[in-house]
């Protein structure tokens, strides 16, 4: 169709120094003051969300903090008190059809039907996804593929483990093949190789170029999977953005580990000496030590450690987890 | 037991059983007073009159509340997955089936202390002494036990709450009527072949000592039934020995099967036949078979409704043995039902006769069958994957109402093919059974009808039982009022054929002669009650258009 459009056009010009620049791409998820009460209880306050195309946004936050509330308005299942959702620019409110063929939403927890095959069970989602009959038998076998189910396309979807069952429902839901894929704890009660699997699965996924909104409790696989984290609590976003940026603006001390072969002395007395440097713990030839100084000044105090005849191993900054964010920014309690 | 009753008490059903029967007794007792109207010398007779009626309001309430409650004791530990911690800890079998059932029986108590100022009043009328009061309390006590052991059972029995729920309330109804009617059955057999009319004492007599019902009849009707007061004592002490037994056994059983070891769930593996020979053996081999259940099923056609096409494929089709069993069985019921009725009554009554039970009959079953269609999707946790896809809510709505309605057309099938053989007694049977089968149909309909409405309205299947035999009660009690009509010809036949149920209507209208203005009248009837049926569909779907985005 685009080729169709294309066809007879004038060819590319140079571009207009006077053209108005080009709008700001659509972000694939947007949330603009959405705030859900239940009763004297609010769910949501005022949260503002937005995430990019091809982001794999991990949404986390304690217990009750709204989440699976903000999931929920965005799959259309549920009205917000007030507020927009926007999926791909598309109003879930006004347009909630349109947003649906855009959306894949895979529950928390989530039941099957006794006695219907994978085949049958997709068969049946994939019609009401209005797939074509035509359509769909390839569909469901490159769902099925994806999602390293094809040796179970004939086995009752009843009898299946949990995390079989978890890449069922991922298969269901990446059958009108949408843009945005809201995941609400896809991890949830999975072995460690299910969830190595469903994690290689969902980057899989983003290479594909879908857009990812995913909540989980499973923190250090979030860290390793997303590019962007929200963090919420009591219905309010405390922090959203690169997992990388959070960290380093919440960073105000850095962990160095250093390692060395000759000098261990020498180190110690440098360390010691460097104004900045706190917390210097030895073991035998490793140290480990906080500090408040500069990328510059740190890579000086490198220089200067070899230039005085410490041979070194490896002097690392300890990286920061998921984890540690998630402790320092929410309170806990509900 | 503890945890339970405090449980029980605390929530709102407790609440609204202990409100229910408050109201039925206040009701029934204001309108059975006999306030300036008693005579002299009439105390006795009123005041046992007003007992007895106290007595079956507790016996109906009984029977109501404690299987349901019962049913679901242990069933919803399995639900909750709390069953094996249950195991695990060091009560005995034994002491969770009698915890189980005190909890239930201390809840029925609690309904019962709680009418005794209405006892109380009854007592201002001189004539009752205290034996006979004492062995009114004890019968429903007995039944109590007996009900709630029954229920206790279904739920130790059962894996599913609604499963447990409709045995429990089958199986009471079997318990307490079952040996009554076949031994009605068998009397009438002996009358026609040898004409033995001696035997009505006895069937009474059986009646008495089965149904707590009748018991209480007999206590009240004393010796006007040529009893001494000491047979009637003995009788009524043999029905309490028979409700006992009735729960010692049920007990015992209850706690044979919590003994036991959990059976393992079975997974079927067998995967779909493409191959026609394979197929074409299996249909040799099961010739019952309507559909195969392992048949290779064809993909779902563009535009379809795939809500419709699932409840048929996987919800009826797919227990295609089920589905045969159940036909079959209603079709060998009715046809056995329609040549055994053949043995005696007038050919227009028999033929009515048949049909209205027969009614009555599928009207009870169809909200075990349907009241389930939209609240499993709520208990299996689909529902949002479904309103999640592009299916309107129309097609939701129309696809499992249609689903549920056909879910039960089988059974009204099975019983207007069982029926056929009563159109051959005489040239105006083909016409009744034609009216009786339109009264069965618009019938059947109102009941499926309020079944899926009442499955829409609730969440849970339980919920959606309790308020499917509500609305169906409420529906066919329109009848009532006119019911001295079926009886001896009193009463408004104009009326009854107008407004009562299609049932009614049906047997109203036979009622020589049969002018066009009564067969108007029944077809309006029919009309009417059809309406109702459809409106209660639109009030099903006005809910979920109202509920689809909301939790």
């Amino acid at each position: 169709m685009t080729e169709a459009m294309n066809d007879g056009a004038p060819a590319a010009a140079a571009p207009d120094p006077k053209a108005e620049p080009a709008p700001p791409p659509v972000p694939a998820v947007r949330t603009i003051a959405l705030t859900k009460r239940y009763g004297a209880f609010t769910a949501l306050k005022s949260l503002d969300l937005t995430i990019e195309k091809g982001d794999i946004f991990g949404f986390i936050g304690p217990n009750g903090a709204g989440k699976t509330t903000t999931i929920r308005i965005l799959a259309t299942l549920l009205a917000p008190t007030s507020g927009q959702a926007f999926i791909n620019g598309i109003d879930v409110r006004r347009a909630p059809y349109e947003a649906k063929r855009r959306l894949g939403f895979m529950p928390d927890s989530f039941g099957v039907y006794d006695g219907m095959r994978l085949r049958e069970y997709l068969d049946f989602f994939g019609a009401a996804y209005k797939i074509p009959r035509k359509k769909r038998q390839g569909i469901i076998d490159d769902v099925l593929q994806l999602t390293d189910l094809t040796s179970k396309a004939d086995d009752y979807v009843s009898a299946f483990s949990r995390g079989m069952k978890q890449r069922c429902c991922l298969a269901k839901t990446l059958l009108h093949d949408p843009d945005v894929l809201l995941l609400d704890e896809p991890a949830s009660g999975l072995d460690p190789r299910a969830r190595i699997e469903m994690r290689e699965l969902l980057k899989t996924l983003r290479r594909m170029g879908k857009t990812i909104l995913i909540s989980s409790h499973i923190l250090s696989e979030l860290g390793d999977m997303c590019n962007k984290i929200g963090i919420i609590e009591h219905g309010e976003l405390l922090h959203a953005g690169p997992f990388r940026d959070i960290l380093e603006s919440l960073r105000h001390e850095r962990e160095i580990h250093l390692r060395v072969l000759d000098g261990a002395d020498a180190a110690l007395r440098i360390l010691e000496a460097t104004e900045g440097v706190h917390n210097v713990e030895r073991s035998g030839s490793e140290f480990q030590f906080e500090t408040s100084l500069s990328l510059e000044a740190i890579s000086d105090l490198h220089m200067r450690l070899s230039a005085d005849g410490v041979r070194i191993l490896f002097f690392e900054e300890e990286k920061g987890t998921l984890e540690d964010v998630f402790l320092h920014l929410t309170k806990g309690g509900l | 037991m503890g945890r339970d009753l405090r449980r029980t008490l605390r929530g709102w059903r407790g609440f609204l059983c202990l409100v229910a029967v408050l109201a039925a007794c206040a009701a029934l007792l204001a309108l059975a007073w006999p306030g300036e109207r008693m005579g002299a010398g009439h105390g006795p007779r009123v005041a046992q009159g007003l007992l007895m009626l106290f007595g079956r309001v507790l016996l109906v309430a009984s029977l109501v509340i404690v299987p349901g409650y019962a049913a679901m004791s242990i069933v919803s530990e399995r639900e909750q997955e709390t069953f094996e911690q249950l195991r695990l800890t060091l009560i005995r079998p034994y002491g969770i089936v009698l915890g189980k059932l005190a909890n239930v029986v201390g809840l029925f108590l609690f309904v019962v202390v709680a009418t005794m100022p209405m006892l109380a009043c009854i007592l201002f009328i001189p004539g009752l002494d205290w034996p006979q009061i004492a062995m009114v309390f004890v019968l429903v006590f007995a039944t109590t036990l007996s009900a709630g052991a029954v229920g206790v059972f279904c739920s130790t029995l059962f894996r599913r709450a609604f499963l447990s729920l409709v045995a429990s309330y089958i199986g009471l109804a079997l318990i307490a009527g079952g040996p009554v009617y076949l031994f009605a059955v068998a009397q009438l057999a002996l009358r026609r072949s040898l004409g033995i009319w001696a035997v009505r004492e006895s069937m009474a007599n059986l009646s008495a000592v089965i149904s707590p019902f009748a018991t209480i009849g007999v206590m009240a009707a004393g010796s006007s039934m040529g009893r001494s007061p000491l047979s009637a004592q003995l009788m009524v002490a043999g029905a309490i020995g028979i409700q006992l037994l009735w729960a010692l056994v049920f007990v015992q059983l209850a706690a044979m099967l919590l003994r036991r070891s959990e059976p393992v769930v079975r997974v079927s593996t067998d995967k779909p036949i493409d191959d026609p020979a394979v197929l074409a053996e299996r249909r040799r081999r099961y010739p019952y078979y309507l559909l195969d259940p392992l048949r290779r099923k064809p993909m779902i056609e563009d535009g379809r409704n795939p809500m419709l096409q699932r409840e048929l494929r996987w919800g009826l089709f797919n227990r295609a043995t089920t589905l045969v069993r159940v036909f079959y069985v209603t079709l060998a019921v009715s046809f056995l039902g329609s040549m055994s009725a053949l043995i005696d009554m007038q050919s227009e009554r028999l033929v009515a006769f048949w049909l209205a039970t027969q009614t009555f009959c599928l009207v009870l079953v169809i909200p075990a069958l349907a009241s389930n269609t939209f609240t499993k999707e709520f208990e299996l946790g689909n529902i949002d994957m479904i309103r999640a896809t592009l299916l309107s809510p129309l097609q939701i709505v129309s696809g499992k109402a249609l689903g549920g309605m056909i879910t039960v057309a089988p059974l009204i099938v099975a019983a207007l093919i069982g029926s056929i053989p009563m159109a051959f007694l005489d040239s105006e049977s083909w016409r009744i059974l034609a009216m009786g089968g339109a009264a069965m149909a618009v019938s059947c309909f109102v009941a499926a009808s309020a079944s899926i409405c009442a499955s829409f309205l609730s969440r849970r299947t339980f919920r959606a039982l309790v308020l499917s035999y509500a609305l169906v009660g409420i529906s066919l009690l329109a009848a009532i009022p006119y019911t001295p009509w079926l009886f001896d010809g009193s009463g408004d036949l104009g009326a009854a054929m107008l407004v009562g149920s299609p049932v009614v209507s049906f047997l109203a209208v036979l009622d020589p002669p049969v002018t066009a203005g009564a067969l108007l009248m029944w077809a309006g009837n029919l009309a009417v009650y059809a309406t109702f049926g459809a409106a209660l569909l639109g009030i099903a779907c006005l809910w979920y258009f109202m509920m689809r985005t909301s939790d």
